[in-house]
C-alpha cells in the first residue's frame, strides 16, 4: 500500500463510530471475544455441511499467504491450498442510502454492458467510431464466433441474466469496480447462505436491526426463471450446469441448485437431442429448458467454440439460437470480462447509453495505445539508473486519484521504491493468466515481465492496486480490521434489473492484494447488511404465481450419475458390512486356546474366504498359532486396509451427493467414517494378542454399526423412490453376490465327504450369513444341507439369505418398469422389465440347486457339487448388475472430435 | 470462368456412431470476384436435424445433426461458380506496407485478420523470414509478390511430412510442407509485420498430364493467403505453394484466421472407431463438364437451379 490510510468502513476519521454500527458493537462487546470465535466455528461447521466441502484449517482466521514476498499477487495456488469458505461473524454493513446509491450504479454498468456486447457482436459501432481498440475486440478472449442460422439475428434478446461485480472503496471513500464477474458469476449462493446461518447462528446480532432481506430477491430470480421454464406445454425443467465437486465453486453450485429449484447437472448428464436439451435421468431423458452455466463459456460447445476438446455439449448453441434452450448467461458475456475494456468504459457509457458512469474503476492503463506506451517507458519500467523518486507526469486520461501516489511514498518511506509500486500487470485479454505486482518482483523477474509486457504490450493492462477500505473482523486475539472487496449481484426479472440487498464480501489476509484476479482457494467472507430505510424504501415487485404444479409422487429427475452414486454407495456399504461380518465370524473362532484339527479346518475355510473377499492379503495362516494368527490379522486395520478403503470411498461419495442426502446422514457418513479411520491410525500396530483381538472386536462392532445406522437412516429419511431405491438396488446386489461366494468357498473343500464335515460346513455357512438363530427356531440343532440351503438362497423372508435379495431387487425393478406413463418412457419401462425377468431368472436356477438337493438321498454328496453352480449363479448376479448400470446409469460416453483431428493428422489431403 | 465443383467427403466407421454432430464448411460463398451460381448439399443417412447459415467470417456453414446407428457418413456438396478476380492493380501504386499497417489496425474489419486463430501463432524466425520482403518504404503489393514468390522458390513441396500439430516455425526450419503450411508460414510473418493476412480455402484447378484423361475425384483441397492492400484496393488471393496471384483458376469455399476457423468437415460423434476418410474433389469448368459423360453420371446437378439457394 501506499502510504495513505484506508478508509475503515466501522470508524470515521475521527476516531468514532460510524452510526449504523453503533448497535451491532454493543451487541459484539455483550457477546465476547471469546464465544464470536466459537460461534464462527459453528458458521464453517454448518457451511461445511451444506457444500459438503471439508471444514478449513482454523476457522475465524484468515489464512496468511505469503504473497506479500512471493512475486505473484495472488495467493499461489500451490498444491496444499484449502478450498472452502468461512464466513466471519462480524457482517459489512451498508447503509441504506450508500446502498441506494451502489444499486444504481451496478444496474447501470450491467445495462452497459449489455449495450456493448449487442453492439460487439451486432454492428460493432465501437469499431467504426473507433470507440475500442481492435484488439480488445479480436483477440479478447471472451469474444466468440459462432454461427448464425439463415433469417436468425446473430443477437439474443439479452446476453446478460445474471450479473456480479466485484467493488472496493477507495481512499475517498467512493466504491470502485474491481472487476466484473459476468460468465459465471458466482458467490449468490454462499451469499444467500452465510445469511441463513448468521441468523441462525447469532440471532442476537439480528435483533432490532431493520435490515433488507434477501428473500425477496431469491423469489424474483426464481420466477424469471420459471416464467421463461413454463413457456412450454410439458414444463420444461431447469438445470445448473457444474464442472463438479473437483472444481473450487462445487458448494456454491450445490446451494444455488438447491435455492432455486434447479438439477446440478455435468455435462456429462446432458445431452442435445432433435435440437432441444436433456438432462438424462434414470427414467429416461427430461427436457431442460433453462440452463444456468457455471463452466468455462468457451468449453460449452465442442461443437463450435475453441475450447479444446470435446468437453460440454454439442448443439447446444443449436438448441438455444433454436429458442429450445435458455442460456443463463449467454456464454458470449465473458466477452466484458477482459481487463483492457476498463479504460475505455466511460465513452463507451456516453456513446451506448448517453450516460455519464454512476460507478468509477480501479485506475487501469491499457498498455497497447500512445497513451500505454508512454506509461509503460515512464512509470512501469523506466530506464534502469533513473531514482523512482522523479514525479511522473500523469497524462490525461481519466485516472481517479492518480497522481497524488507517488509523492506519499516518498514522505514516510526512506527506502528507495521500486518503480511501478503500487501498480499490477494483469492480462487485458481475458482473466485466466496470473497477475504481477511489481512492488514484490525481485529485478530478474522485473526484466522478464518487461520482456514479456514489451513483446505484445497490447495484450496487458496496468491497473493501481486499490487502497480497499478495511472492516472489523474477527482474529485470533481480538477484533483486527482488514481490507475487504465487496460482491454484489443483480438479476433480471423479465423487465428489470434487481439487486440482491446484500451480497458477499470477501475479507483479504493481511499483506494480500487486493487485485483483479478471480479468488482461488481458501476464502474468508462476510454476509452483507443493507439497513433499511423509510427514504430508500425497496421496490415492490408484484408477486407472480406460477401455475399450479401437477401432483407427483416420484422423483422423476434423479439424474443418471446421481443414481450411479446411490448405487455404489449401496454397494460399498454392503462390502465393508459383509466384511465386517466375515472379520466378526472369525475373530469368534479364535478366541479359545490352540484349535482342535476340527476347528482349524474351519478357520483355513475362513481364511480363505477372507482372501477372497479381500480382506486379507495372501498370508498363509494355516501353520500359525492362534496368537500367531491375530498378529497378522492385525494388517486388516490398517490405513490401507481394505476397510479403511471402503470407508474413503464412502466419504468420496458424499460430495456428490451433498443436495440428495439429509444432513443427518451426511454427518453421519463422514464424521463416523472419520472417526473410524482415526482410531484405525493410532491403533497400536504392536502388543499382546488379546489386545489386537479386542481391538479388533471392538472396530468390527463399529464398522457393522456403521453400517447397519446409515440404512436405518436412509428408510427412514429419504423417500423410497429415488437415490434410495438405488441405494438399495446396489445393497441387494453385493449381498446376494456375498453370500453366493460364501456358500462355494465354504462347499468347496477337499476332504468334504469325510464324515462330519459337511455339517461343519453348514453351521459355518449359517454363521457368516447370520442365520443361525433363524434357523434353530425352525429346525432345532439337527443341521442338514436342504434346510439350510433353503433358508440362505431361497426363503425370501430371510434378510440375510440371497433369496430374500434377489426378490427384493426383482420387485423394486418392477415397480419402475409399471410406473405410468407420464413418467417414464416406454422403452425405459420395458428395459426395467427385462432386467426384473433377469433378477427372476437367478432365483429360479437357485430354486432348482435346492430341490436338486432335496430330492437326493445323500444330500450331503449333492451338496458337495453345488460350488460350481452357485459360482454361476453370482456371475448371472454381476452381469444383471452390469445390465441395470447400462440401463440407467449409463451418462453418455465421451464423444469424439473428428475433422480438426484430436490425433494430429490432416483430414483432407491438400495440395 | 464458370466451374463445376463437387466435393465429396466419405467416412466409413468401424463401429456404428450412435450420435452426431457436424459443422460443415463445403460450400462456396459469394464476394467481390465469385459468385455461386447454385449450389446443394446431400447427404446420406438423412440428418435428424439440418440448419444452414454463416459463419462470423460470413462463410456459408451446415450444421447437421445425426440421432440414429450408421456406419457410415456420405456428404457431396456441389455448386457451379462464376470466378473473375480484378487484375492486380499496379504494385508501385498500392501504400507503403507501413501505411497499409497502420490502416489495417484502424479498419472495423480487416483489423480481425491482424491476430493469430489458435493454429497459426506468431513465431519471430517467421516474422524475420518475411521482413526480408518488406523493407522500408516499399509498397504493400511488391513486398507481397516477392514474399509469395520466395517461399514458392524456397520450399518444397511435400507432403505427409506436416501434421496439424506442425508449427509455422518448424516449416520455416525444414523448408518443405504442403499448401496448409505454407499458407500458415506467411499468415503469421504476414500478422508479425502488422498486415492482416487470412486463411482461404478453397480447390484449384488441376489438368490432365497430356494424352491422358482426367480421373474422377483426382481434385483437392487447397488453401492460400488472403492479403489486404488497404481499404482502396482490398483483398487479393497469393497461392504461395503455385508461386501465382489467385485469378481464374481458383474457387473459394471460404476464409478465417487459420485452418481452425474453416475446416471443412467438423465434428463430434459418439461411438465409431476404426473409421476411414475419403474426400474426392472435381473442378471443372462447366462447359467441359457437360460433355464428359463420367461426370454427368455423377448426377447431382438440378436439371433447374432451385431458387432458394441461389446465394
Amino acid at each position: 500500500m501506499t502510504g495513505t490510510i484506508p478508509i475503515d468502513e466501522m470508524v470515521d476519521g475521527h476516531g468514532g463510530v460510524r452510526p449504523h454500527w453503533r448497535r451491532l458493537l454493543g451487541v459484539i462487546s455483550d457477546i465476547g471475544h471469546r464465544e464470536l470465535v466459537a460461534r464462527g466455528q459453528h458458521i464453517a461447521l454448518a457451511l461445511s455441511d451444506q457444500t459438503g466441502m471439508p471444514v478449513p484449517a482454523e476457522p475465524g482466521r484468515p489464512p496468511v499467504t505469503s504473497s506479500a514476498t512471493s512475486p505473484s499477487a495472488a495467493p499461489s495456488p500451490d498444491a496444499g491450498e484449502t478450498h472452502g469458505v468461512l464466513c466471519d461473524p462480524i457482517p459489512l454493513i451498508l447503509p441504506a442510502s450508500e446502498f441506494a446509491a451502489l444499486e444504481a450504479g451496478v444496474i447501470q454498468r450491467v445495462r452497459l454492458l449489455e449495450a456493448l456486447l449487442q453492439d460487439v457482436y451486432g454492428d460493432r459501432t465501437v469499431l467504426t467510431e473507433c470507440l475500442l481498440p481492435p484488439a480488445l475486440v479480436w483477440a479478447n478472449h471472451g469474444f466468440l464466433r459462432g454461427g448464425t442460422p439463415d433469417g436468425d439475428s446473430p443477437l439474443p434478446d439479452r446476453f446478460f441474466s445474471f450479473y456480479a461485480v466485484d467493488l472496493v472503496r477507495g481512499a475517498d471513500g467512493q466504491w470502485q469496480v474491481l472487476a466484473d464477474r459476468a460468465a459465471r458469476a458466482n458467490g449468490a449462493g454462499l451469499a444467500l447462505e452465510n445469511r441463513r446461518q448468521m441468523t441462525r447462528i447469532l440471532p442476537e446480532f439480528f435483533a432490532g436491526q431493520d435490515l433488507r432481506r434477501l428473500t425477496p430477491f431469491l423469489d424474483l430470480w426464481q420466477e424469471s426463471l420459471q416464467d421463461d421454464g413454463l413457456t412450454g406445454t410439458s414444463s420444461p425443467g431447469q438445470a445448473l450446469l457444474t464442472p463438479g465437486p473437483t472444481g473450487p465453486h462445487w458448494g456454491e453450485h450445490v446451494i444455488l441448485a438447491r435455492e432455486l429449484g434447479c438439477a446440478l447437472a455435468e455435462a456429462g448428464d446432458l445431452t442435445v437431442r432433435e435440437g432441444a436439451l436433456w438432462l438424462k435421468t434414470v427414467r429416461g431423458l427430461r427436457r431442460v429448458g433453462v440452463l444456468l452455466i457455471r463452466q468455462n463459456a468457451d468449453t460449452v460447445d465442442p461443437l463450435e467454440l475453441e475450447g479444446q476438446g470435446t468437453a460440454g455439449i454439442a448443439g447446444l448453441l443449436d438448441a438455444a439460437r433454436g429458442g429450445a434452450v435458455r442460456l443463463m448467461n449467454d456464454p458470449r458475456v465473458g466477452f466484458v470480462e477482459a481487463p483492457g475494456l476498463t479504460p475505455f468504459l466511460e465513452p463507451l457509457s456516453r456513446h451506448l447509453l448517453g450516460e455519464e458512469p454512476l460507478l468509477g474503476n480501479v485506475g487501469t492503463i491499457w498498455l497497447g495505445d500512445e497513451f500505454g506506451s508512454r506509461f509503460l517507458d515512464e512509470t512501469l519500467f523506466p530506464p534502469e539508473p533513473e531514482p523512482p523518486q522523479t514525479e511522473c507526469p500523469q497524462p490525461e486520461q481519466p485516472q481517479p486519484e492518480q497522481p497524488r501516489q507517488e509523492a506519499a511514498g516518498t514522505e514516510t518511506d526512506p527506502a528507495p521504491v521500486p518503480p511501478g509500486s503500487g501498480w499490477v500487470i494483469a492480462p487485458a485479454l481475458g482473466l485466466g493468466k496470473p497477475v504481477h505486482r511489481l512492488a514484490t518482483l525481485d529485478a530478474a523477474a522485473r526484466r522478464a515481465l518487461e520482456a514479456t509486457v514489451r513483446a505484445a504490450p497490447w495484450r496487458f493492462v496496468a491497473c493501481r492496486e486499490p487502497n480497499s477500505s478495511v472492516a472489523p473482523t474477527v482474529g485470533e486475539k481480538g477484533i483486527v480490521p482488514r481490507p475487504v472487496v465487496l460482491r454484489l449481484f443483480a438479476a433480471f426479472d423479465g423487465t428489470d434489473w434487481a439487486v440482491l440487498p446484500g451480497g458477499m464480501a470477501r475479507v483479504l489476509a493481511e499483506g494480500e492484494a487486493v487485485t483483479i484476479e478471480p479468488i482461488a482457494g481458501l476464502q474468508v467472507t462476510k454476509d452483507v447488511w443493507v439497513t433499511a430505510d423509510e427514504r430508500f424504501a425497496p421496490r415492490e415487485h408484484p408477486v407472480m404465481h406460477a401455475p399450479p404444479l401437477p401432483i407427483r409422487r416420484a422423483q422423476g429427475d434423479l439424474p443418471s450419475r446421481a443414481a450411479d452414486d446411490f448405487f455404489w454407495l449401496g454397494r460399498y456399504l454392503e462390502q465393508l458390512e459383509g466384511a465386517a461380518r466375515l472379520l466378526h465370524v472369525v475373530l469368534a473362532h479364535l478366541s479359545g486356546p490352540d484349535p482342535s484339527p476340527r476347528e482349524r479346518a474351519d478357520l483355513d475355510v475362513l481364511m480363505r474366504q477372507m482372501r477372497v473377499a479381500g480382506v486379507t492379503s495372501e498370508a498363509a495362516f494355516s501353520g500359525y498359532t492362534v496368537s500367531g494368527m491375530i498378529r497378522e490379522l492385525a494388517s486388516v486395520a490398517s490405513t490401507d486396509g481394505l476397510f479403511a478403503r471402503l470407508l474413503r470411498k464412502i466419504m468420496r461419495l458424499v460430495p456428490e451427493l451433498t443436495d440428495r442426502l439429509t444432513r443427518e446422514m451426511r454427518d453421519f457418513i463422514t464424521h463416523q467414517a472419520h472417526a473410524i479411520l482415526r482410531e484405525m491410525e493410532s491403533r497400536s500396530t504392536r502388543g499382546d494378542p488379546a489386545r489386537i483381538r479386542d481391538f479388533l472386536t471392538g472396530m468390527t462392532r463399529r464398522l457393522l454399526s456403521y453400517g447397519a445406522t446409515l440404512s436405518g437412516l436412509a428408510s427412514e429419511n429419504m423417500v423410497r423412490s429415488g437415490g434410495r431405491q438405488f441405494m438399495d438396488i446396489g445393497r441387494r446386489i453385493e449381498r446376494s453376490s456375498t453370500v453366493l461366494l460364501s456358500c462355494a468357498g465354504i462347499l468347496e473343500q477337499p476332504d468334504m465327504h469325510q464324515r462330519g464335515r459337511m455339517e461343519a460346513a453348514l453351521r459355518l455357512m449359517l454363521e457368516l450369513c447370520d442365520s443361525v438363530i433363524t434357523y434353530r427356531s425352525r429346525y432345532f440343532s439337527v443341521v442338514q444341507p436342504a434346510p439350510v440351503l433353503d433358508l440362505l438362497l431361497l426363503d425370501d423372508d430371510n434378510p440375510r439369505g440371497a433369496g430374500f435379495q434377489l426378490a427384493t431387487l426383482r420387485d423394486s425393478l418392477l415397480e419402475l418398469a409399471s410406473e405410468d406413463e407420464s413418467t417414464a418412457p416406454a422403452a425405459q419401462r420395458a428395459a426395467s422389465a427385462e432386467l426384473a425377468a433377469s433378477a427372476g431368472d437367478v432365483l429360479d436356477m437357485l430354486s432348482c440347486l435346492v430341490a436338486s438337493v432335496m430330492k437326493e438321498p445323500d444330500q450331503d454328496r449333492a451338496a458337495a457339487v453345488l460350488p460350481e453352480a452357485l459360482r454361476q449363479a453370482q456371475a448371472s448376479v454381476m452381469q444383471l448388475s452390469g445390465a441395470i448400470g447400462r440401463c440407467y446409469f449409463s451418462v453418455l460416453n465421451s464423444p469424439r472430435l473428428v475433422g480438426i483431428g484430436e490425433d494430429g493428422t490432416l483430414d483432407e489431403a491438400a495440395t | 470462368m464458370i466451374y463445376r465443383v463437387r466435393h465429396a467427403t466419405s467416412y466409413t466407421y468401424g463401429r456404428p456412431v450412435e450420435l452426431a454432430s457436424h459443422v460443415l464448411h463445403v460450400t462456396p460463398r459469394d464476394f467481390p470476384g465469385q459468385r455461386v451460381l447454385w449450389t446443394r448439399l446431400d447427404c446420406d443417412p438423412l440428418p435428424v436435424r439440418r440448419r444452414e447459415g454463416t459463419d462470423h467470417f460470413g462463410n456459408r456453414i451446415f450444421w447437421l445433426f445425426h440421432e440414429a446407428p450408421h456406419d457410415r457418413f456420405d456428404i457431396v456438396s456441389t455448386s457451379e461458380v462464376e470466378v473473375l478476380f480484378d487484375p492486380l492493380p499496379p504494385p508501385e501504386a498500392t501504400p507503403s506496407w507501413e501505411d497499409t499497417a497502420i490502416l489495417a489496425a484502424q479498419d472495423p474489419d480487416a483489423s480481425q485478420y491482424l491476430f493469430d486463430g489458435v493454429m497459426c501463432a506468431t513465431s519471430p524466425a517467421v516474422g524475420a523470414y518475411a521482413a526480408q520482403s518488406f523493407p522500408p518504404g516499399r509498397t504493400v503489393l511488391e513486398g507481397l509478390l516477392d514474399l509469395n514468390r520466395r517461399v514458392f522458390s524456397e520450399f518444397r513441396f511435400r507432403s505427409g511430412v506436416s501434421s496439424l500439430r506442425t508449427t509455422v516455425a518448424d516449416t520455416l526450419a525444414r523448408k518443405e510442407g504442403v499448401c496448409q503450411d505454407f499458407t500458415h508460414l506467411m499468415l503469421s510473418g504476414l500478422r508479425w509485420l502488422g498486415l492482416p493476412a487470412r486463411y482461404t480455402s478453397g480447390y484449384i484447378r488441376t489438368r490432365p498430364p497430356p494424352g491422358q484423361k482426367r480421373r474422377l475425384g483426382a481434385d483437392v483441397s487447397h488453401a492460400w493467403v488472403g492479403a489486404w492492400l488497404g481499404p482502396e484496393y482490398g483483398w487479393i488471393g497469393l497461392d504461395p505453394t503455385n508461386g501465382i496471384v489467385v485469378r481464374d483458376e481458383h474457387v473459394v469455399l471460404g476464409w478465417g484466421r487459420d485452418y481452425a476457423d474453416i475446416s471443412p468437415v467438423r465434428g463430434l460423434i459418439l461411438g465409431g472407431g476404426g473409421d476411414t476418410l475419403r474426400v474426392g474433389v472435381d473442378l471443372v469448368p462447366a462447359d467441359e463438364w457437360d460433355r464428359d459423360p463420367a461426370l454427368q453420371a455423377l448426377g447431382a446437378v438440378p436439371p433447374c437451379p432451385e431458387p432458394d439457394i441461389i446465394t
